[in-house]
């Protein structure tokens, strides 16, 4: 009987292990969010969320005035998949994850935003990368683009 | 019955024709439902014009009664009626007849058993109660609804998520820039058409930048 406990104990770590190791191969998802934002150069309002973006473009581009939040989306990743992103006026911005946190705790992103060719890098988490694209809408607002990932290691 | 079911802002007209016919007036236990339509009313004055509208239709009717029938209408009528219901009814053929008796007598032993058998719910009324759904008439639990935390918002137009009352935005809070040092461009490719080149500006917060024709 004891010969038959201490099999049946070795089988079934030995089918723990199998499992843990099947979830320790599978890449980790990373979450983009990209946040679609457009600004216009008449006068209104800012969105409240936009504040600080809305100052740092500004003082590129002081004629856009106002900054409205369109529409946010949240994606989750394995590295190397390839994700489409509505915008507006059908319009969509690519985004591939390259890699998630390496070593300097970066993750590397591909992405594509309309007219325009691919542009790679690598960014902490948790914060926004601003985009400003070329595209205007039909009431000749511009399309920007905020762009974040998470996790990173010890998030 | 919640007269406010569908749009606490709309207003049932069948009850608003009711308390124009006076249906509400002189019943204690539609006191609290009269009082609902007077306060209504006071915050709706666009709603006297229809309730003015079915008090001058009642009164028109009230005024043009209908013209009184000649002696033996109506009798002519009701025996016309008991004549073609008798037609229908009675089959003409022996078969048919056969057939209709037993059905009748089928019915009249299913309704028997069910007069003579205890309904389940009479002897036990908690079973009842218990197979009722959440929300309906016999039970009073609330509808459950997601906490914070449960709900993950994927996807949302600017306007939406004010109307959000849980679930995690995409988004919350003011965005946190990426400050300087924090992204490194590695590779830019220019755009098909023209070649044009997106600037990385790292002067103050990161930024990609893709100028129009018309800027500096």
């Amino acid at each position: 009987m004891f010969s038959f406990l201490w099999q049946a104990a070795g089988l079934g770590a030995l089918f723990l292990g199998m499992c843990g190791g099947q979830n320790a191969g599978q890449p980790e998802k990373v979450k983009v969010t990209v946040v679609v934002i457009l600004a216009s150069e008449s006068d209104g309002p800012v969105d409240a969320q936009l504040k600080d973006i809305a100052g740092e473009i500004r003082r590129i581009n002081p004629n856009l005035k106002s900054f409205k939040l369109a529409s946010m989306i949240k994606k989750s990743l394995v590295p190397e998949e390839k994700a489409t992103f509505a915008l507006v006026e059908n319009k969509s911005v690519q985004v591939i994850v390259k890699h998630g946190a390496d070593k300097d705790n970066k993750v590397s992103l591909a992405i594509t935003p309309p007219e325009q060719g691919e542009i790679v890098y690598r960014t902490v988490c948790g914060k926004f990368l601003p985009i400003v694209t070329r595209y205007q809408t039909k009431g000749r607002e511009r399309l920007i683009l905020a762009v974040q990932v998470q996790p990173c290691n010890a998030d | 019955m919640n007269w406010f079911r569908r749009n606490p802002r709309e207003f049932d007209r069948e009850l608003l024709a009711a308390y124009a016919d006076g249906e509400l007036e002189g019943r204690e236990e539609l006191a609290q439902l009269r009082l609902q339509v007077e306060t209504w009313l006071e915050t709706h004055p666009e709603a006297h014009r229809e309730l003015h509208e079915y008090r001058s239709l009642r009164e028109l009717l009230e005024a043009t009664p209908p013209p009184d029938q000649e002696e033996g209408v109506w009798e002519e009528m009701a025996h016309r009626l008991r004549v073609t219901r008798f037609r229908t009814e009675v089959p003409n053929r022996p078969n048919q007849r056969w057939f209709v008796a037993g059905l009748a007598g089928a019915v009249a032993a299913g309704l028997a058993w069910a007069m003579f058998s205890v309904p389940a719910h009479l002897e036990n009324p908690q079973a009842k109660m218990t197979n009722a759904r959440p929300g309906s008439a016999n039970n009073l639990e609330p509808f459950p609804v997601a906490g914070v935390g449960e709900v993950e918002i994927l996807s949302v137009s600017g306007d939406s998520a004010l109307a959000l009352v849980v679930g995690e935005l995409p988004l919350h809070g003011p965005m946190k820039l990426a400050g300087p040092g924090e992204v490194t461009v590695t590779s830019v490719q220019p755009a098909a058409h023209d070649n044009m080149l997106p600037v990385f500006r790292a002067d103050g917060n990161p930024m990609i930048w893709s100028r129009l024709d018309s800027e500096p």
